[in-house]
């Protein structure tokens, strides 16, 4: 068991910059679809710079963003594998650090009033470790990193609804959400929503869905996947576009997670990601071997 | 209209742009960002250099100092938004003729460009790769302990595509976007009704 406590801090490790060097591969389809239907000359202009500047970053090994962003890992374990939880978050703990010194990723966590700088990405509460369980899955442990930039980050927003606003009053909310604050979260973005749960959860489902998912897959919920659809169509007639600068393709994609709520509740929570969708994801066998997802 | 600017630049120059100009940029540009400025407005330091003409770049760099010589490793541009409140001082009392930056300023930003003559540029944001190859060097670098917050002078070569989207006339293409996109809400939240 020792050794898969190194494995799960090594692929921290790489996780972490395979994420800031990569653009996941339905990230990058839906930015090439996007280029194509764009009707906004800057808008083009804006899609085509993103394209190059993907082509920059692999040809010369760079990251293709200058923020390393907040570390963010999703740990998810099947039901075959009894681990120490205390030890697996020292495992990214460690992996993170190293991550940050080895490659001079650039520190960006900080005491939040004093301001004061650690230097290695690591701190109080951070990396921002979640666990999560999966019953027959395929492998023993899966990871998946996420380093989350402010400039996405700062755009969010959640709303302790009531139930009387209903479906009409989440919608209406994650669309003037959209209009405040899209265009300072490098759009075109990838929205997350999370409905129902408390107050914490619904914002976790809305990190989740905004940084976690693929966004080449339909929500297996078909209610959901309906839900999702009418609002990345509504999205995209705000004309909002690429950085803001006006145009077609305002979302990527828009992810929605629920969790069941309170009678008297109806939390809804928003959570913007930039257009490089940054994410890794590796997963750890039984036979201990490490396959990390493209 | 496609211009290739270097900096410093002229009033005139600046005066000249309009929104939906592209601009490409040559010579040296100041980097800042949210400490460098609570320093130079909070805390009342002058910058240790002239600002006056220059186009400033709001940034935080990954950079590594090796023998005493700061090396790029990736730089890019964060949202200008957060940094409103400084912005029209850096122009008015510093005399600053272009804020490079992504997601735009506001009012007060857009009345001190057009009575003193400035503009916003704005930058693909999270194209930093591509940034840091138009960045021939980080020629001097000042408030270290500030990193990765630094007042930074970078030299640049056809640094771009930078899009005029606020000029010196009043016009503001985010401004013109956000009123569309509320106009639109309205119909948009009708007809899922």
């Amino acid at each position: 068991m020792e050794k898969l406590y190194r494995l799960i801090e090594d692929a921290c490790k790489k996780l972490y910059v395979k994420a800031l060097k990569e653009v996941p591969r339905d990230v990058q389809r839906a930015l090439e679809r996007a280029y194509e239907d764009e009707e906004s000359e800057i808008g083009r202009m804006v899609l085509g710079t993103i394209l190059k500047n993907i082509e920059v970053a692999k040809e010369n090994d760079m990251i293709v963003c200058q923020d390393t962003g907040t570390p963010v890992y999703l740990v998810e374990l099947s039901g075959e594998v009894s681990l120490n939880l205390k030890k697996v978050y020292e495992a990214v703990y460690r992996g993170t650090s190293k991550a940050t010194r080895e490659f001079d990723l650039r520190p960006n966590m900080l005491h939040p009033l004093t301001r004061e700088l650690r230097g290695d990405n690591v701190g109080r509460r951070v990396p921002d470790v979640h666990f999560e369980f999966q019953d027959d899955a395929e492998w023993l442990v899966r990871i998946t990193c996420v380093p989350k930039g402010s400039g996405s980050e700062n755009q969010s927003f959640l709303r302790m609804l009531t139930p009387a606003e209903g479906v009409s009053g989440v919608k209406r909310f994650i669309l003037e959400s959209i209009v405040e604050g899209a265009s300072k979260a490098c759009p075109p973005v990838i929205v997350g929503v999370g409905i129902g749960g408390t107050f914490d959860e619904c914002a976790w489902l809305a990190k989740k869905a905004a940084t976690m998912r693929r966004i080449d897959i339909p929500n297996p919920d078909e209610s959901l996947q309906r839900f999702e659809d009418e609002l990345l169509n509504a999205i995209n007639k705000t004309g909002i576009g690429p950085m803001g600068l006006g145009g077609k393709c305002t979302a990527l994609a828009v992810n929605v997670e629920i969790a069941d709520t309170h009678i008297s509740q109806l939390p809804v929570g928003i959570n913007l990601q930039c257009w490089k969708g940054q994410r890794s994801c590796a997963c750890i066998s039984e036979e201990f071997e490490v396959e990390y997802l493209a | 209209m496609e211009y290739r600017l270097e900096s410093p630049v002229s009033e005139h120059e600046v005066r000249r742009l309009r929104i939906g100009d592209v601009v490409y940029l040559n010579g040296r540009i100041i980097g800042i960002r949210d400490a460098t400025q609570r320093r130079i407005f909070d805390e009342g330091v002058d910058p240790p250099v002239s600002l006056e003409n220059y186009i400033v770049l709001h940034t935080a760099p990954n950079a590594k100092k090796e023998g005493g010589r700061w090396k790029k490793i990736c730089i890019g541009t964060t949202t200008s938004t957060r940094m409103e409140r400084y912005s029209p001082l850096l122009i008015e009392r510093y005399g600053v003729r272009g804020i490079i930056g992504k997601g735009g300023l506001l009012k007060g930003s857009l009345d001190a460009m057009k009575r003193f003559g400035a503009v916003y540029l704005s930058i693909v944001g999270g194209a930093a790769a591509l940034e840091t190859t138009q960045i021939e060097e980080i020629e001097e670098v000042y408030w270290e302990d500030l990193f990765p917050e630094c007042l930074w002078v970078f030299r640049v070569r056809d640094f771009g595509p930078l899009i005029v989207s606020m000029d010196s006339h009043g016009n503001s293409i985010y401004e013109k976007v956000t009123s569309n996109a509320r106009a639109k809400l309205a119909e948009i939240l009708q007809g899922f009704a």
